[in-house]
C-alpha cells in the first residue's frame, strides 16, 4: 500500500465522522478524489454506516407512550402540590 | 416529548428487551423531568438526556441483566468487510459482493451485531452511529476521556463489522471462497 492510502485510510473514520481539522479533511479529500481504491472503501463505508443506522431505529410501542405521558403527567402534578 | 424515539432505540440496543427499554426510558424521562431546573437552558439538551440515559442504564440494568454472549473478538482490521469481500477476481464482482451483502443483510441481523458487542464497545458505537453525537459528546456523556472515546469506537466498529460477516456467511451472501479465514 501507498504511504498516501495508508495515511487516508488511517484518518478515514474520522473523516467520516467530521473530526478532522479543515485542512487535513482537504488532504484526504484530495487523496480520495485521486485514488479509486480508496475512494470504494470510503464509499463502502459510508453505505454501511447508512445502513446500520437504519437498522437500529425502532418503533415506540403506542402504549408505552401513553403510559409515559401519564407517568410524566403525574410527575408534574406532584412537583406543583 | 423529545427525544423519546431516539432515546428508545438506544435503551433498545443497551437492554436488548422491550420490557427494560421501557422502564430505562421512562426513568430517564422523569429524571430528566425532575432534574430540568439542574439543566442549563442553551447547553446541549440531547447530549444531556443521554447522560442521564446511560447512567441509569449504567447504574441499575446492568447489573441485574442476564448478560447473553458478549464476544471480544479481538484485534480486527481497518475496513474488514470491504477488504474481505474485495478479494473477487475484478472491480465489478467486488461491487456486486457488495451490493449482495448490504442488501442482503437483514434488520435483525443488524441488531443483534450491534448487541453482541461489549458493552464498553456497543455504548460509543450507539452514541456515534445511531444518534451521531461528536466525540467530545460522547466523551461527556460516557465521562470517560476522549482518547477512550475513539479508540473504543474504532475497535467497536471494527468488531461489528467482523460481526456482520459473520451473520452475513451465515446467510450465503458471502462470495465463495473469501469465508475461508
Amino acid at each position: 500500500m501507498k504511504p498516501a492510502c495508508r495515511q487516508a485510510l488511517e484518518e478515514i473514520y474520522l473523516y467520516i465522522d467530521h473530526e478532522l481539522t479543515w485542512w487535513r479533511r482537504r488532504r484526504i479529500r484530495r487523496h480520495l478524489a485521486n485514488c479509486q481504491p480508496c475512494l470504494d472503501g470510503y464509499t463502502f463505508e459510508q453505505k454501511l454506516r447508512v445502513i446500520v443506522k437504519e437498522c437500529l431505529s425502532e418503533e415506540v410501542p403506542h402504549d408505552f407512550l401513553q403510559r409515559l405521558q401519564q407517568a410524566i403527567a403525574q410527575e408534574r402534578g406532584t412537583v406543583i402540590e | 416529548m423529545p427525544y423519546v424515539g431516539q432515546l428508545y432505540a438506544a435503551a433498545m440496543r443497551m437492554t436488548r428487551n422491550p420490557a427494560d427499554a421501557e422502564d430505562l426510558v421512562q426513568e430517564t424521562m422523569l429524571k430528566a423531568y425532575r432534574a430540568y431546573d439542574t439543566f442549563q437552558e442553551g447547553t446541549n439538551l440531547k447530549a444531556w438526556l443521554y447522560r442521564i440515559l446511560t447512567n441509569t442504564y449504567i447504574n441499575r440494568y446492568r447489573k441485574a441483566q442476564r448478560r447473553p454472549t458478549e464476544t471480544d473478538l479481538g484485534e480486527v482490521e481497518d475496513l474488514y468487510l470491504y477488504r474481505r469481500l474485495g478479494s473477487e477476481d475484478t472491480a465489478d464482482m467486488a461491487r456486486s459482493a457488495e451490493d449482495q451483502l448490504m442488501e442482503g443483510l437483514v434488520e435483525s441481523d443488524i441488531k443483534e451485531a450491534v448487541e453482541s458487542l461489549p458493552e464498553h464497545f456497543r455504548l460509543p458505537v450507539l452514541l456515534a452511529d445511531l444518534e451521531g453525537f461528536s466525540y467530545k459528546e460522547i466523551a461527556e456523556i460516557l465521562e470517560i476521556p476522549i482518547g477512550t472515546v475513539m479508540s473504543r469506537l474504532h475497535r467497536g466498529r471494527r468488531q461489528l463489522q467482523r460481526a456482520l460477516w459473520e451473520y452475513a456467511s451465515r446467510r450465503g451472501l458471502v462470495p465463495e471462497g473469501a469465508d475461508a479465514p
